[in-house]
């Protein structure tokens, strides 16, 4: 995880999804708010200052529109820019029509509102700000909008570049990708890695759309090499539950566990995975020949850690829920009983919305 | 006429349920519940029902829908998977 994500909280409610469920929306840490038919990003390139904040309507028959923090929410049939040169200061937001029939606007930060069908390239020079991370509209049928801290604003049909200078600041992530809908992450179930590790044969079906939309993937159809990362708890001999993360922007995989042990000790997993990842993109890039995972990585993260035998699957589960939405970790074992209530709460209210 | 046909043919189909330890095979219908399917199994097992946790790809399977609303076709097998615990 980039430190991008890093530097603050977004609303809670701007970021819906759980367990991987099709409640279509998915907000960085520094970035938006979704309208779950569209979405737009509202963000903050603030050396240590503050966020933008977000508000997004979500209604999916309504308009959706964002705020940043100093900027302009703008009207929807208008092209709105924020623009926030200020050292110190705040961040840009964004207004944007969510309506498909209309354009989409976007206001990045100092970059470029840019209409939804031309290409556009934003540039932007923050000393020691942090990169955003994009918001992006996961309905395949309607256009995009992004808009990331540093720069650009990219349609999500249009071939953009962005280009972000940020002096002592990490990158933005842009999102920048040609295709139609890139979605943050893809989330198996549990059940997957054990299963992976029996042979490789018998995931290869795990994948296919018409399952992804059977399980209620908000975008079934976007390849997985295509999203940020993939993620994949993991139970071990029915005594332990860690997280396996799948990094294809970084190319690593990745350990999260409350009980960290040195990599050596999940090689096996990590073979498996890795092994996964190069027969997935063969598969799906249609490559003559197998995909390298020579130039991946694999580390065990730093995350918060256990000090009893039974509190691993409450520590997977908030590492896993931190880790898709882009927001640090921030719990610690004392956390652990409250957190433990809080997702059983959440999960006996889950709003769920069946796709079919 | 000719989907009518189709229709006909298509109803009874062959699953599998697989776990570690060996599978065993059904012949159902598509319309049939699979729940019914789930404690066919069980019983055959001699295990409680809900004992298993039953998964078609990576996709759990309920109780309630039908071998056509999962789109089970002729050769699919499902994993049946017991709780997984940890601490």
């Amino acid at each position: 995880m980039d430190t991008s994500e890093q530097v603050q909280p977004s609303p809670k409610e701007a970021a819906g999804d759980g367990a991987g469920l099709a409640i279509e929306r998915h907000a960085g840490q520094i970035s938006p708010a979704a309208d779950s038919k569209a979405r737009a990003a509202g963000k903050a390139a603030v050396p240590g200052g503050a966020g933008g904040g977000t508000g997004a309507d979500n209604t999916p028959s309504k308009r959706g529109r964002q705020a940043g923090q100093i900027s302009p929410a703008a009207d929807s049939k208008a092209r709105a820019a924020g623009k926030a040169a200020v050292p110190g200061g705040a961040g840009g937001g964004t207004g944007a029509d969510n309506t498909p029939s209309k354009r989409g606007r976007q206001a990045g930060q100092v970059g470029p509102a840019t209409d939804s069908k031309a290409p556009a390239a934003g540039k932007a020079a923050v000393p020691g700000g942090a990169g955003g991370e994009t918001g992006t509209d996961n309905t395949p049928s309607k256009r995009g909008r992004q808009a990331s801290q540093v720069g650009p604003a990219v349609d999500s049909k249009a071939p953009a570049a962005g280009k972000a200078a940020v002096p002592g600041g990490s990158g933005g992530e842009t999102g920048a990708d040609d295709y139609p809908s890139k979605r943050g992450r893809h989330i198996f179930n549990s059940f997957f890695v054990n299963k992976l590790i029996e042979g490789i044969s018998s995931v290869k079906k795990w994948t296919v759309p018409k399952r992804l939309r059977y399980t209620m993937q908000a975008t079934p159809d976007v390849p997985l090499h295509h999203m940020r990362r993939a993620v994949a708890p993991v139970n071990e001999k029915k005594r332990h539950w860690y997280l396996t993360v799948a990094d294809f922007e970084k190319r690593e995989i990745v350990v999260y566990d409350s009980i960290a042990k040195s990599i050596e000790y999940y090689k096996s997993v990590v073979a498996a995975l890795k092994g996964w990842v190069s027969s997935y993109i063969t598969e799906k890039d249609n490559l003559k020949t197998p995909y390298s995972t020579a130039g991946w990585g694999a580390r065990v993260a730093c995350c918060p850690v256990q000090t009893n035998g039974t509190d691993c699957g409450v520590f997977t589960i908030i590492a896993m829920d931190c880790i898709v939405r882009g927001l640090p970790f921030s719990h610690c074992q004392a956390d652990i009983n409250r957190l433990r209530f809080e997702w059983l709460h959440k999960l006996l209210n889950l709003d769920v919305t069946w796709v079919p | 006429m000719a989907d009518v046909k189709a229709e006909a043919k298509a109803e009874v189909i062959n699953i599998t349920i697989k776990t570690s330890d060996g599978e065993v095979a059904f012949k159902i219908k598509k319309s049939t519940k699979m729940s019914k399917v789930f404690a066919a199994y069980a019983q055959k097992k001699g295990v409680p029902e809900g004992h298993y946790r039953f998964v078609l790809d990576g996709a759990r399977i309920g109780n309630d829908v039908t071998a056509a609303e999962i789109g089970l076709e002729d050769g699919d097998s499902i994993d049946a998977y017991v709780e997984q615990l940890g601490g």
